[in-house]
């Protein structure tokens, strides 16, 4: 490779670098999202989450800010020795993270809530499941937020 | 305390012991999270949901701590097993006291 | 016991009604831009007495289903909060002398595709792009700024929403008489103008069309209002309007894994279907594209004003036209009215050679 070519290549990764960083995206992890695994910590404790199981669902693109639907499931025998025990939602980006907190017993069957929340803005919601025998996992989905408006 | 006219709840009239059947219920409530400001410029106050319980016959079921993200006229749905026929219990803490209630008789057999 | 979600029941019935539109439109020529045209240049009302023939039949159709109680047209958003008068304005006249560039309004050219027509093809994708970008994305804080610098409550005209019978009722007239008379004046009017004409009487296609096409008015409200109630996930009350649902037809065939169905989506697919359907039959059928690059250019100017313009006004010729007006929302007579007004224009500059002398031909300097 000659000197210009290498040259070009340098300004087109410096280019690319200084735009990511302007972005927020070659940053470290957010002070925020550290501010809510705090909250998380408060919440159920020291843990260790892991993915997989835990499924959260959500649209990508909310259709109101004020009012968006959300379902947390997992799949879980419900029963005394084996069932989760708790579900909590909470949301990065909101003015205050933690949504809300649902406590299931082997009563409840099924491991899965809906219900609608508020989204301040475009950002990612979290949801955490603790089960009887103190396992957590964790399920994330990000969820664009834009302006309304009346149809036409 | 007679059933909540703020309430709407769906849940079926009768199960076969052990099926899981879903709960969906919706109360009236603004929700009001505490940080708008009404036409003068004036902060409304917060006052929103703090707890809600659902039990059959008397046993819980589940029971959730609520915050200011909840949306207002707030939905939720979960499910419950069939376990003897009785009275599920639904019920609504507001942080500034206010108890609201839904008692529906369901046959299990 | 698996049950068919409530989405999916609206939004098959309402494919089956917008069918049935497209199916009317295209086998009837119904055609608002047409009707002007016609009109303007020929002196032929034929085609605006079916319009207005439809116009009647939505109102009556669902003023009939507000005084039963089976739908409650407050919860729609044309009589909604504030007047948003300057965007019925501004974005009616952008809407009208769009549609002239663009071959036609909204369903026009969701007919015209239906039919072969590429042009309208892209036009769709235009006019989706740009209502969206003005209802939530780049123009949408212009558009929200006009909103807010202009809106009037209906509170400051003595009114308790911004239908006519309200006004009226603000200004002295009894709230019980107030819709009756409103409904029958219009109506009755509208009726007397398009069927004493023997010549449009005769005409029984196009009176077979405009009459279809009124009643998918109350169709729809009934069918989000009615089939679609829902005590915890009501479908939310609307009925046929074409502009935002394009824009919302595109982002649902690129989401589809992660989104639900709308009437407005549904009603899109279903008048292109329908008019497919009659072109096939009738041997109409044609793939067509641009003649020149003028051609196209005015096909994208016209879609960017129709896409831009629809949203400001909240609606196109049958959206604000036919279902806003039939719920007497004083925002659709003005929208309707700039609409026209800028159709004339298009038309004129379309002879003129240019909107300048255009205005000009039209106002008479």
């Amino acid at each position: 490779m000659d000197t210009t070519a290498i040259l070009n290549r340098r300004a087109v990764l410096a280019g690319t670098a200084a735009l990511a960083a302007t972005a927020g995206l070659a940053a470290p992890a957010p002070a925020r999202a550290q501010e809510v695994d705090e909250l998380a910590r408060k919440l159920m404790g020291p843990f260790k989450a892991k993915e997989g199981k835990l499924r959260l669902k959500m649209r990508d693109v909310a259709a109101s800010g004020a009012s968006e639907p959300i379902t947390v499931s997992m799949d879980s025998p419900m029963t005394t020795a084996d069932h989760v025990k708790a579900i909590h939602v909470l949301a990065e980006g909101n003015p205050y993270p933690v949504v809300s907190s649902w406590y299931l017993t082997p009563r409840s069957g099924r491991a899965e809530i809906s219900f609608r929340m508020r989204l301040a803005k475009t950002q990612t919601v979290r949801a955490y499941a603790v089960t009887s025998d103190g396992e957590v996992w964790i399920a994330r989905q990000d969820v664009t937020v834009t302006i309304g408006g009346c149809g036409g | 305390m007679a059933n909540s006219d703020r309430v709407k709840v769906r849940i079926p009239p009768k199960a076969k012991k052990g099926e899981i059947i879903e709960i969906k219920t919706q109360i009236s409530h603004d929700m009001e999270t505490g940080l708008r400001k009404d036409a003068a410029g004036k902060t409304i106050p917060r006052h929103i949901i703090t707890r809600f319980t659902c039990t059959w016959n008397n046993e819980p079921v589940i029971s959730a701590d609520w915050h200011q993200a909840v949306s207002a006229n707030p939905f939720a749905s979960f499910f419950a097993v069939a376990s003897a026929s009785g009275k599920i219990k639904l019920t609504w803490f507001d942080e500034n006291g206010e108890t609201l209630e839904y008692v529906h008789d369901i046959l299990v057999e | 016991m698996s049950e068919i979600p409530l989405t999916t029941i609206v939004g098959s019935a309402t494919f089956a009604v917008g069918a049935v539109f497209g199916w009317a439109a295209r086998a009837s020529e119904f055609c608002t831009m047409g009707a002007l045209s016609d009109m303007v240049f020929m002196g032929d009302r034929r085609r605006m007495r079916a319009w207005v023939l439809a116009m009647a039949v939505a109102l009556l159709g669902s003023q009939a289903l507000q005084a039963a109680g089976l739908v409650d047209l407050r919860k729609s958003i044309y009589l909604g909060g504030t007047i948003p008068w300057a965007g019925a304005v501004l974005g009616g006249l952008m809407f009208g002398y769009g549609m002239t560039l663009a071959g036609g309004c909204g369903s026009k050219t969701l007919v015209r595709l239906g039919g072969g027509n590429l042009k309208s093809l892209v036009v769709m994708l235009v006019v989706g792009l740009f209502a969206t970008m003005t209802l939530k994305g780049l123009l949408a804080m212009e558009r929200i700024a006009i909103e807010q610098a202009t809106g009037i409550s209906p509170a400051r005209l003595g009114a308790a929403d911004q239908s006519l019978p309200a006004l009226l009722a603000g200004m002295g007239l009894p709230a019980a008489v107030s819709r009756p008379l409103t409904v029958a004046v219009l109506a009755a009017g509208a009726l007397v103008w398009c069927l004493r004409d023997a010549g449009f009487r005769a005409a029984r296609g196009t009176v077979a069309g405009g009459l279809t096409i009124g009643l998918t008015i109350p169709a729809g409200w009934a069918i989000t209002g009615i089939l679609g109630a829902d005590d915890f996930d009501p479908a939310p009350l609307a009925s046929f309007s074409f502009i935002a649902p394009m824009g919302d037809g595109l982002i649902y065939l690129m989401t589809y894994t992660g989104s639900t169905i709308t009437f407005g989506i549904a009603a899109v697919g279903g008048v292109i279907a329908g008019s497919f359907l009659a072109a096939r039959l009738s041997g109409s059928f044609a793939v067509e594209g641009f003649t020149d690059t003028a051609d196209m250019l005015r096909h994208l100017g016209g879609g960017a004003l129709m896409g831009t313009g629809g949203i400001l006004a909240m609606g196109c010729t049958i959206g604000q036209g036919l279902t806003g007006l039939s719920t007497l929302s004083l925002t659709s007579l003005l929208a309707l009215g700039a609409i026209i007004a800028g159709g004339l224009w298009g038309l004129r500059s379309m002879e003129e050679g240019g909107p300048l002398p255009g205005l000009r031909a039209l106002l008479h300097l």
